[in-house]
């Protein structure tokens, strides 16, 4: 077990990364503590897609460290780490109900009866093959693979970017509902309006670099502000 | 987890390449029928051009099939692994090893079945066509058999150790130089997929190269010192010959396999940078 800030689920220190010239992060310290939902914050190109995939292994950091549990990122880290990428990321031949073996194989935390549930009342059928499905429907689907395991940590990335204002309520409610109190998500959007009432702490990310960490409590406090206005105040073109 | 992968690829797999084997499996049962019926040529007859252009036609499309196959793994690994679909596999908790493992192994099942089934299909095929593509006097077509036979390394047994040990490592071996390929393909921050079939080239050219310096001595040494055993060629010198050439090609190309994996599993552990 790696040294790490006390009681945090994620301890982040130094990360940097770059993409050839452009630095994408630039010495990102960063704790996440348990039991919270925090929205990752940021205009397009901040460097929080960087940051989330560094935080589950798809990118190899240039300097720094991040740990998760105690962990470097890899098998132990994914095994309680759930993930949603912000794109289509599902092989399209599959159908549904192979999906839900393929989770029901690998992630011991996967709850098979959950996602059944979940699938019935968005009218999913399992035997439906990926290909046929809507985009949004897929991101759905995506969405309940992802929420249905018991992990210590979400990441989710756009969760509610490519689906009709009606889907979003339910998948936020999918969100915030059964999850462990030991268990944090971490939630990147752009539509901070539409997630602000779930949100316990913010992130905001400018540039690669974390410009404010605090509560939703602390904004609204301080800057008399909701997250959204204080964030259109602070991003402003 | 391994047990698994193993499964979970094999069932994502098989579709393609189990419909490549029965289009050549079909092709090759419409060609032994037509050779079959075949009227055989007069002895005047030195060549039946025909006959001739649709073995070869068969001859290039069953190959070509069976490169469609590499093509398709190779596709599979890059698509899987590098692409969209990476982002799920990624964040599996199982270890990059055991990615290229299971993918390896699988691959390198449908390459052996392929190629066993193309020599076990070509075998029929070419005995039925070879009598109908021109005239042989009597005793002329068991030496082309015997050239056959003596290319496989001679005898039962040698044979056995071609298809068996020496080919699972050459399916093996083939299936990790386009893994790896496309793995040092995906160093290169743009052109990844042109990145990986020029790393595919060189590993390839310089695979040959290195082969032929170390082959073409013994073969030239073979040729020379045993000229005076011309009667015996085909059935003493080739078969041992080719009998060293696939001991060498076992024992190298296990260790090249190594080598291979181990690139592919590094890049993937240290180097990995997902678009």
């Amino acid at each position: 077990m790696n040294e790490m800030h006390t009681g945090s689920l994620v301890s982040i220190r130094n990360l940097s990364k770059k993409y050839g010239k452009h630095t994408a992060l630039k010495d990102v310290s960063l704790d996440i503590p348990r039991g919270r939902i925090i929205g990752l914050l940021g205009p397009n190109g901040s460097g929080k897609t960087t940051l989330i995939k560094l935080m589950n292994g798809l990118l190899t950091p240039g300097k720094g460290q991040i740990l998760i549990d105690g962990n470097l990122p890899g098998v132990e880290t994914k095994a309680c780490v759930s993930y949603l990428p912000e794109r289509t990321y599902l092989p399209p031949a599959i159908r549904v109900k192979q999906l839900l073996s393929y989770f029901t194989d690998f992630y011991a935390d996967f709850d098979r009866q959950k996602a059944l549930a979940m699938l019935s009342s968005l009218q999913i059928s399992p035997d439906a093959s990926l290909k046929t499905l809507s985009k949004g429907t897929k991101e759905k689907v995506q969405l309940i693979m992802v929420m249905s395991r018991k992990a210590q940590l979400y990441i989710l990335d756009e969760p509610i970017a490519g689906v009709d204002p009606a889907a979003r309520d339910y998948i936020l409610k999918t969100i915030i509902q059964d999850y462990s109190e030991e268990a944090s998500i971490l939630l990147s959007t752009h539509l901070i309006s539409d997630i602000e009432p779930i949100l316990d702490d913010v992130i905001f990310l400018k540039d690669g670099e974390i410009t404010l960490t605090s509560s939703v409590e602390d904004i609204r406090n301080t800057y008399g502000k909701s997250v959204d206005a204080y964030f259109r105040e602070v991003f402003s073109c | 987890m391994l047990n698994k992968l193993l499964r979970h690829e094999w069932k994502e797999t098989w579709k393609i390449p189990a419909l490549i084997a029965a289009v050549t499996l079909a092709l090759s049962a419409a060609c032994a029928l037509y050779f079959y019926f075949a009227k055989s040529p007069a002895p005047e007859v030195e060549l039946n051009v025909g006959n001739l252009v649709l073995f070869t036609g068969y001859l290039l499309f069953v190959c070509s099939i069976a490169m469609i196959l590499s093509v398709y793994l190779a596709i599979r690994f890059y698509k899987n692994l590098y692409t969209d679909e990476g982002y799920l596999m990624h964040t599996l908790p199982v270890k990059p090893w055991m990615l290229i493992f299971s993918k390896t192994v699988v691959a390198a099942a449908w390459l052996w079945i392929s190629n066993l089934l193309l020599l076990c299909l070509l075998m029929p095929v070419a005995v039925l066509a070879i009598p109908k593509l021109a005239y042989f006097e009597p005793g002329e077509l068991s030496l082309v058999y015997q050239v056959f036979t003596a290319a496989l390394g001679g005898g039962i047994p040698e044979i056995l150790f071609y298809l068996f040990p020496c080919l699972i490592v050459n399916c093996v071996f083939s299936a990790l130089t386009y893994y790896a390929s496309i793995s040092l393909g995906q160093l290169f921050a743009r052109h990844k997929v042109l990145a990986s079939i020029l790393c595919y080239l060189g590993i390839s050219s310089l695979i040959s190269t290195v082969t032929s310096f170390f082959f073409l001595p013994g073969m030239t040494s073979v040729i020379i010192t045993r000229a005076d055993e011309a009667e015996q060629f085909f059935s003493l010198v080739m078969p041992s010959f080719m009998r060293s050439v696939y001991i060498s090609s076992f024992f190298s190309e296990i260790l090249l396999s190594a080598v291979l994996f181990f690139l592919s599993e590094y890049i993937m552990r240290k180097c990995l940078n997902l678009d």
